[in-house]
């Protein structure tokens, strides 16, 4: 069948987020009408959880939603959340700024720096996630490397982004929803990987054994196998 | 079998001597208003305000303002007007109306009369017209209520939602059950005969006593037609909202559709749509004529849904565009999908088993077709599944169980093509696709 949409081929967005304003309304938006995209990989994380754990790492914290609601539930484990978009970034910290002031629980710090280089030593985190981030990563494979490394053996890497080329119908619902946000939803979506480039980008960093699954308009990456 | 005598011509080998140049044969009567019949039409207006906004209510609506409202009402009837101008609407009878919204009756009721007098002035009305409007309990007064009437408008619908003072805060309504009893009583005294109120269940709180309550506050005050839904909470994030009570299972949700409609059907109404519940007589034609009888529907207003030659079709949604495209002469059309003939098939069993019934002799006459050996295999499922029934007369949905997994049974019917792709939500998604043709 033909497709509807032109999302053949992966088209990198070349300066995402590039207006702090144009961040405060997205992060406003999500928060507003699209938190039913965060239930789901909150819930995922959240069972990942297990006694004992003392590191979660956010790898790309976007406005640092999931972060501060992951954190906001284990007030006992550190949330380091690493941005190299410095908007992306500001907005996050006024989210974590306005969760201080709000009492929140949570140990939650956030950091600008390059997702290629992750300042966190070897087989330091217990879970490393990362959401809606993956198709603005620069050098891909060094930062699925990098997740390898500083997750500990018994710990648990899992990245959740959109499918490019997920079921039509699926997105032609979620671009309905949208309404005024639905040319940014479209372009982050070209930008986005379909579940064959994941699992080049896997191979290239000698990560051949993750699991890919699709889920909806999402792809999910895992270092182990999860029970969807 | 009877061999019949020839009167004039010949049969093979013989030569006939009959020169053929007209089919059908076997002639009869032919009177004028058989070959310039009417055929009957509908029309849904769509009036995108409202008073009050619910934060409740996921549909598009505007706040009322009079800056854009008399513009908007300028625009409507410049549309009505282009529409009423073709000859194809021209050869058509309006005996179906819906004015749903938004509210309607945020209108003043001098805006009413001025759309009513429009519609009926413009387009082939029939006097007889079925003409229905949504309100709610707040935006009625006895004024509007007799202009409505005396406009020819026969049905009214008010959004009730539940008589339970704290389930009506907790959804942002004004939370006075007697002003809605009052408003009920105000509908009936100014004409309206027939009276739908729509009610919700599962809303937070609620529980099957309290269900119970309003389904009897109905039955009490003798409306004739009861239509519920269910509530869907959206995201939870405020502190005021976080501090309701939760709602109800999706079980005690399951169980509170089965019980309403035990207890109404015990009382004399009969379901329809599932979901909508009539007294004998006054059960809406809308749905069932433009669905089952394929009665085409003029859309009229921004995000209204249609269906004309082939197509079905929904307005462009921005309030601001639709006036700027009415203005410029042409139809606001936005997005819709043309159906094909195979398709035209598949559309009156998805939208007609949504009347719980499909007639097979009538489909038949209609589309010309046996519906029940064209769709043996999913007929066969949904029979399996306690859904539906097959009579030599056609297929039943079984209720109640069948009426409330309606929307499983007519997605049965989609074709593969069709399969997947959501109902539209009235947003223009035009741009984004790959063949957008110049617009």
């Amino acid at each position: 069948m033909e497709s509807m949409y032109n999302l053949r081929e992966r088209i990198p967005e070349s300066q995402p987020f590039s207006d702090i304003n144009g961040v405060r309304q997205y992060d406003l938006s999500m928060r507003k009408s699209a938190l039913m995209a965060y239930q789901k990989p909150a819930k995922r994380i959240l069972e990942l959880v297990k006694a004992g754990m003392t590191d979660i790492v956010d790898v790309g914290v976007n406005t640092g939603l999931l972060s501060l609601y992951i954190g906001g539930k284990n007030p006992g484990i550190a949330v380091s959340g690493i941005e190299e978009n410095r908007n992306l970034l500001e907005v996050a910290e006024e989210n974590l700024n306005l969760s201080v002031w709000a009492n929140t629980r949570a140990n939650v710090e956030f950091e600008l720096g390059k997702l290629n280089k992750l300042p966190f030593a070897d087989q330091s985190a217990d879970i490393v996630f990362s959401f809606s981030s993956l198709h603005m990563w620069k050098r891909p494979v060094e930062t699925l490397k990098e997740c390898q490394r500083i997750c500990k053996p018994d710990g648990i890497v899992l990245i959740e982004d959109m499918n490019r080329l997920a079921d039509e119908g699926h997105i032609t619902f979620v671009l309905q929803f949208l309404k005024d946000g639905a040319r940014d939803f479209m372009t982050a979506l070209g930008a986005s990987y379909s579940p064959e480039d994941v699992r080049q980008l896997l191979n290239e960093a000698g990560l051949p054994d993750w699991r890919i699954y699709e889920e909806d308009l999402g792809l999910i990456v895992s270092s182990r196998s999860l029970d969807l | 079998m009877t061999k019949h005598s020839l009167p004039f011509w010949k049969e093979y080998p013989e030569r006939d001597n009959e020169w053929v140049r007209q089919y059908p044969t076997k002639h009869a009567a032919v009177r004028e208003e058989d070959v310039f019949t009417q055929s009957p039409m509908g029309v849904y207006v769509h009036i995108p305000f409202c008073n009050r906004l619910c934060f409740s209510c996921p549909y598009i609506k505007h706040q009322t303002d009079s800056g854009i409202t008399q513009r908007f009402l300028d625009a409507l009837k410049l549309e009505i007007s282009n529409y009423a101008r073709r000859p194809y609407i021209k050869d058509h009878l309006i005996t179906l109306g819906y004015i749903g919204g938004g509210t309607p009756t945020s209108f003043s009721s001098k805006q009413l009369a001025e759309m009513l007098d429009h519609l009926f002035g413009e387009l082939n009305m029939s006097p007889d017209v079925e003409l229905s409007i949504e309100t709610t309990p707040v935006d009625i007064n006895e004024k509007k209520a007799r202009t409505l009437v005396e406009k020819g408008v026969r049905r009214i619908s008010l959004g009730v939602q539940t008589f339970v003072k704290q389930e009506l805060e907790d959804i942002g309504r004004p939370g006075d059950p007697q002003l809605i009893m009052d408003a009920i009583k105000l509908v009936q005294d100014a004409g309206f005969k027939n009276v739908n109120i729509d009610l919700m269940h599962g809303l937070n709180g609620q529980t099957m006593e309290s269900w119970e309550y309003s389904l009897d506050k109905a039955i009490e005050l003798g409306v004739t037609c009861v239509s519920f839904y269910t509530y869907m909470e959206f995201a939870q994030v405020s502190t005021k909202r976080r501090k309701l009570p939760p709602v109800p299972s999706r079980e005690m949700v399951d169980e509170m559709f089965l019980f309403a409609a035990r207890k109404l059907s015990a009382n004399g109404f009969a379901g329809y749509y599932g979901d909508c519940f009539a007294k004998p007589g006054f059960q809406p034609r809308y749905g069932h004529l433009s669905w089952s009888e394929d009665i085409p529907i003029i859309p009229l207003g921004p995000t209204a849904t249609g269906h004309l030659r082939k197509h079905w079709y929904f307005n462009e949604p921005n309030i601001d565009r639709y006036i700027d495209i009415v203005n410029s002469g042409r139809l606001p059309i936005s997005m819709g999908q043309h159906i094909s003939k195979e398709e035209a098939i598949r559309r009156a069993m998805v939208l007609g088993v949504k009347a719980s019934r499909v007639d097979r002799k009538r489909f038949k006459e209609l589309h010309g077709v046996d519906f029940a050996s064209l769709f043996k295999k999913e007929i066969e499922d949904l029979q399996e599944k306690g859904l539906v029934t097959m009579t030599e007369h056609g297929l039943e949905v079984t209720g109640p169980k069948g009426w409330y997994f309606l929307d499983n049974i007519s997605k049965a019917f989609y074709s593969e093509e069709f399969k997947r792709f959501p109902q539209h939500l009235g947003a223009d998604i035009t741009p984004f696709l790959k063949n957008a043709s110049a617009r």
